[in-house]
């Protein structure tokens, strides 16, 4: 009877399109809204992530996010080397900076300084050139996305930053961060004579633990040793996104789109459900006089409300894919999808469908099957 | 299995339309719509045996309780009052599970509209109350072609119900209401959509093809034309049965011969 059932589903075609159309309507916006919104989250940690090899961060206790960091004393880079269980630790400078081509074009950028001996924090993903090109005078390697805002920059090309010169070596796979500032890595020496500092110039302290030793008891002693936070690149990235979710509405203005999409979608799945089983009454009452049990129904209403949604669904994470995939590995826009939107999503438009079944159902349930001699 | 001719004249004394024993009977049916100020009351203590072996037409104006009682006695409505003993099974004192269970194994339906579902060709539409039995669908399949050549629409398995004419669908209906063997034939005014030659075909299939001595088959009808197909009448009347009659004892007014 199941088969039964979608014959009957797909035989109104203008009907069951526009369950469909509502149905993907629905995800789309959600998945849509929801890549935009973990994109932003994503990008809101994108240095962090893109730091590779690194256990731990060590950054003042008053910060409360990777775009906030409060300068640290060079001696709390030698206190941290002493705490037991710590490998290594480096030091790791951002600032922001103003990047002026030959032609009078500029650009506010992101200017990360990396440990000069071992380029510790340096781009993991190159697109072009090498890491190894940093130990060049005045160079610089700048990110694929942020090299096509300032208007094109090439390797070889050069940049002023602070009225001092700089060549662009490379260009990284950097991911995108929340300002969409373009990122140039650079040597930490070279990173304080480009941006205007302060008297203490270390921004964080990258740390690595000994092989076999608890990253969170090292975490613990560097707390309780130096008094600065020590967290995760995890730990960080989400103080990071609890700072953005915190103080900047995404969170509110992206939910009531994702809540948006989800009631009308709901509205428009349920009321043509609802108007398809009541159209179809005659037919379920003819069925349960012939002797479909309620559960044969039911079954036959909850396979119709899953095949629309799992064709919504497709449907909606298709058009929603197409557009996160427009933005490319590197792309303007910040979308990023997850396999947890997707579950979500998932959940979301089933729960959604089924709601829209149980409704037709309850109409179906009530019928007379003595309805079909009227 | 060969097709009937649909045109065949029905032979009124055919052994197959002696009325054999009652399989199902009714005592005391009473049946209310509506509220408390303004009831009506569609049944109003009826009593009735149908037997099996031929055609029992229930008749009479309309508004005269018909659909109701026809309703309550194929299980499909409950009834206020009153008892109903069929094939051995009270009626009466099943739950909703139990009928649904008593209707799929024991009676077919042959509707005024049809209710054929659109979407499904019509092997597809013969084949329900098989599937619905648990029946296999290879073998569900077979069987409801088998049904279709009987009621000479062998060459229409694959088509949709919007694609045959009302007579062809009303016997699609009919193959759809004895595929499975119901031993209760219920028709509901099965020829009311039908012009007059339609009509003739449908009852000739179901005189053919429904009457057994094994089955009970009820139709339905405010159509006099169709008298001539009864072998018992319930002539009904203000939610009561006004009378029983053989055909040969109803007035030569009412009762006219069946077409040829």
């Amino acid at each position: 009877m199941l088969i039964v059932a979608l014959k009957m589903l797909a035989r109104d075609r203008a009907k069951f399109l526009s369950i469909v159309m509502g149905v993907t309507f629905a995800v789309f916006l959600i998945v849509e809204q929801g890549c935009v919104f973990t994109g932003l989250m994503r990008r809101s940690g994108a240095i962090i992530l893109d730091t590779k090899s690194v256990d731990l961060w060590v950054f003042d206790s008053r910060v409360k996010t990777v775009d906030d960091l409060r300068a640290l004393k060079d001696s709390d880079l030698w206190r941290v080397r002493d705490v037991e269980g710590v490998e290594w630790a480096t030091r790791w400078f951002k600032g922001a900076a103003r990047a002026k081509r030959l032609d009078g074009r500029y650009e506010n950028v992101l200017v990360i300084g990396v440990d000069d001996a071992t380029m510790i924090g340096a781009p993991s993903a190159m697109v072009e050139g090498s890491v190894a090109d940093l130990v060049r005078r005045d160079a610089g390697i700048i990110d694929v996305a942020g090299s096509m805002k300032i208007g094109g920059v090439e390797v070889g090309e050069e940049l002023t930053f602070n009225d001092r010169r700089a060549v662009i070596v490379g260009k990284s796979a950097a991911t995108r961060n929340f300002q969409s500032l373009p990122v140039i890595h650079t040597r930490y020496s070279q990173a304080i004579q480009w941006v205007p500092t302060e008297r203490s110039t270390l921004s964080a302290i990258l740390v690595k633990v000994q092989p076999g030793i608890d990253t969170d008891v090292v975490a613990a002693r560097i707390r309780d040793t130096t008094g600065l936070i020590a967290e995760t690149p995890e730990e960080f990235r989400w103080r990071t996104i609890r700072y953005v979710l915190k103080y900047t509405g995404i969170a509110i203005n992206i939910g009531t789109t994702i809540a948006l999409g989800f009631i009308v979608g709901a509205a428009i799945a349920g009321q043509t459900f609802y108007s398809f089983a009541v159209d179809n009454l005659k037919q379920f009452a003819a069925l349960k006089a012939m002797g479909a049990s309620e559960g044969t129904l039911a079954a036959m209403i909850l396979v119709q409300a899953c095949a629309v949604a799992a064709l919504g669904y497709g449907m909606g994470v298709g058009l929603a894919s197409l557009v996160a995939r427009s933005a490319g590995p590197n792309g303007q826009l910040p979308v990023y999808l997850t396999p947890e939107l997707l579950l979500i999503s998932a959940g979301a438009v089933f729960s959604l469908c089924m709601g829209a079944g149980l409704v037709a159902l309850r109409k179906v349930a009530k019928t007379e099957p003595a309805m079909v001699f009227k | 299995m060969s097709a009937v001719d649909p045109f065949e004249k029905p032979a009124p004394a055919r052994a197959t339309g002696i009325i054999r024993m009652p399989v199902l009977r009714a005592r005391g049916l009473v049946k209310t719509y509506g509220s408390a100020d303004e009831t009506v009351r569609a049944l109003d203590g009826v009593d009735i045996d149908i037997m099996s072996g031929g055609i029992t037409m229930v008749v009479g104006p309309s508004g005269c309780g018909k659909t109701t009682l026809i309703s309550v006695l194929a299980a499909t409505l409950d009834a206020d009052e009153g008892t109903i003993e069929a094939f051995g099974e009270s009626l009466h004192d099943m739950d909703p599970e139990a009928k649904t269970t008593f209707r799929r194994r024991n009676i077919g339906f042959v509707f005024q509209q049809y209710n054929l579902l659109p979407g499904l060709s019509a092997e597809e539409n013969v084949e329900i109350p098989l599937i619905l039995s648990g029946r296999p669908r290879r073998a569900a399949r077979e069987a409801a072609r088998a049904m279709l050549v009987r009621v000479g629409l062998g060459d229409k398995v694959a088509s949709r119900p919007s694609q045959l004419s009302g007579g062809q669908q009303q016997r699609v209906a009919i193959a759809r209401a004895l595929v499975h063997q119901p031993r209760l034939l219920v028709c509901d005014e099965p020829t009311a959509a039908l012009d007059g030659d339609s009509g003739r075909l449908v009852m000739n299939l179901i005189r053919e093809l429904a009457v057994d001595p094994e089955r009970a088959v009820v139709v339905v009808t405010h159509d006099t034309r169709l008298y001539g197909y009864a072998d018992l009448f319930a002539v009904m009347s203000d939610g009561r049965i006004a009378k029983i009659a053989r055909k040969e004892e109803m007035s030569s007014n009412s009762v006219a011969e069946p077409h040829p």
